[in-house]
């Protein structure tokens, strides 16, 4: 199953699903037109609340990584870039930004922390069957 | 949003002792409400309330609508409860139980029955009195998903039970939820069960709420952020109203802040922090902060988090 939730996490329910959703895609396990299970039918299936599921949808849908066509189901949406992807680029900043005095705290020169990354997206695409681009 | 419970100024004695101290509750339909508190809070009185089995000594109670009063056999129908002690008449067999149930339920479902009888593996022939605790509740499910309520009040209801059932019964509560929009009350103190069903949360203490609203709102409430501050120990961060607790080891220092974590962290940072970083809070200590806040003991609290 690509979905993974721990509801005793701190982090909420529907972000863990939206997460879960969009690392999917990123990963290639769903790919565009795959349909996805109805709210009712996830929220069956992972034993979770069904209004939990149905704010994911609903925020995952705003994103456009799937799409609703009514009477048909739920899909996952052709890639495009998102509205808000300004705003997120900066959030991703800020998350290298404590990447690197995480980096600090171990002792890690700016190089080993450029090397991790490199192996770290080497693995990855080793992952997902495409080691080379 | 209209409210399937609506409980204000709700108290209730029994034999003089308050079991509900002055209950503010509202539980808007279609939702799943957790409700939580240690043994002895008040859970199973206010769902007695909300059934009409007791009456308030004093404040009003609205289910779906009625305010509760002397007669309310119509709402009987539409209001169910399920709890893994219920008494149950020894003396039936589980498809006399059944049959029984299903005259008292205008909405009775009797495919949904049988399908559910046969999926939770329910001998029809047994005696009510020789089923195992988690076999009569599973029937009590069974009894509650048929005659098709409008509110489900689940008091305990996977205690018990098996993995294997649990799970089952657990789903069974979901689609009935997500199908029908029933709304639901689960109290329960395995925090994991009201993690996944509920997608609301009252936590109950000493006859009254402490806690209540969206789970996801409570659990992104409270955050907890590791610092490394190597100089003087700034004070303004003891004077942030929504720092509520500092545990301090040298330069390292644990804040509990509730309410949005930035703001204490950017005036970490001002003071010369070198390391602010988030670091896990889960829903049962959010609870000891809140009951801690109110000057409850933390040793009087057991949460059963597995």
């Amino acid at each position: 199953m690509w979905l993974t939730v721990d509801p005793r996490s701190p982090k909420p329910v529907y972000q863990q699903v939206i997460e879960s959703v969009k690392g999917a895609v990123a990963k290639g396990l769903l790919e565009h037109g795959d349909r996805l299970p109805s709210v009712r039918e996830l929220a069956g299936m992972m034993t979770l609340n069904h209004n939990t599921v149905a704010r994911a949808y609903q925020e995952l849908e705003r994103d456009r990584v799937i799409e609703v066509v009514r009477g048909h189901g739920t899909f996952v949406a052709a890639a495009v870039r998102p509205p808000d992807r300004e705003a997120r680029v900066q959030e991703l900043v800020a998350r290298i930004r404590e990447m690197i005095v995480d980096a600090h705290h171990l002792q890690l020169s700016e190089d080993d922390l450029l090397e991790l990354v490199q192996t770290t997206v080497r693995a990855w695409r080793e992952e997902r069957g495409q080691p080379d681009r | 949003m209209t409210a399937a419970v609506e409980m204000s100024g709700v108290r209730k004695a029994f034999r003089g002792k308050e079991a509900l101290r002055g209950v503010e509750w509202s539980v808007p339909e279609a939702s799943v409400c957790g409700l939580i508190g240690a043994n002895g809070a008040g859970k199973t009185t206010l769902l007695r309330l909300a059934l009409g089995l007791v009456r308030a000594d004093a404040g009003s109670v609205v289910v779906l609508g009625e305010r509760l009063g002397l007669e309310n056999a119509s709402l009987r129908e539409r209001v169910h409860y399920v709890a893994s002690d219920r008494a149950m008449a020894p003396g039936y067999r589980v498809d006399e139980w059944v049959r029984y149930a299903s005259l008292a339920y205008p909405r009775w479902d009797t495919v949904r029955a049988g399908r559910l009888l046969g999926a939770l593996e329910l001998d029809l022939r047994r005696g009510v009195g020789e089923l195992s605790a988690g076999q009569r509740t599973s029937l009590q499910i069974v009894v509650a998903a048929a005659s098709r309520p409008d509110l489900l009040l689940l008091d305990e209801p996977t205690n018990g039970l098996d993995v294997v059932v649990k799970t089952q019964v657990l789903q069974l509560v979901i689609d009935m939820a997500a199908a029908e929009g029933t709304t639901m009350i689960l109290a329960s103190h395995h925090i994991e069960d009201v993690e996944r069903l509920a997608d609301r949360l009252a936590v109950l203490y000493d006859g009254h709420f402490v806690l209540q609203g969206d789970l996801d709102a409570i659990k992104a409430r409270m955050h907890r952020l590791q610092v490394v501050i190597p100089g003087d120990w700034p004070v303004e961060l003891e004077k942030d109203p929504t720092v509520v607790r500092v545990e301090r080891q040298g330069k390292v220092a644990v804040l509990t802040v509730d309410g949005p974590p930035e703001p204490v962290a950017e005036l970490c940072r001002r003071h010369g922090a070198v390391l602010v970083e988030s670091i896990d809070l889960d829903l049962a200590e959010v609870f000891r902060i809140v009951l801690g806040k109110e000057g409850y003991s933390r040793a009087q609290l057991q949460w059963n988090v597995e």
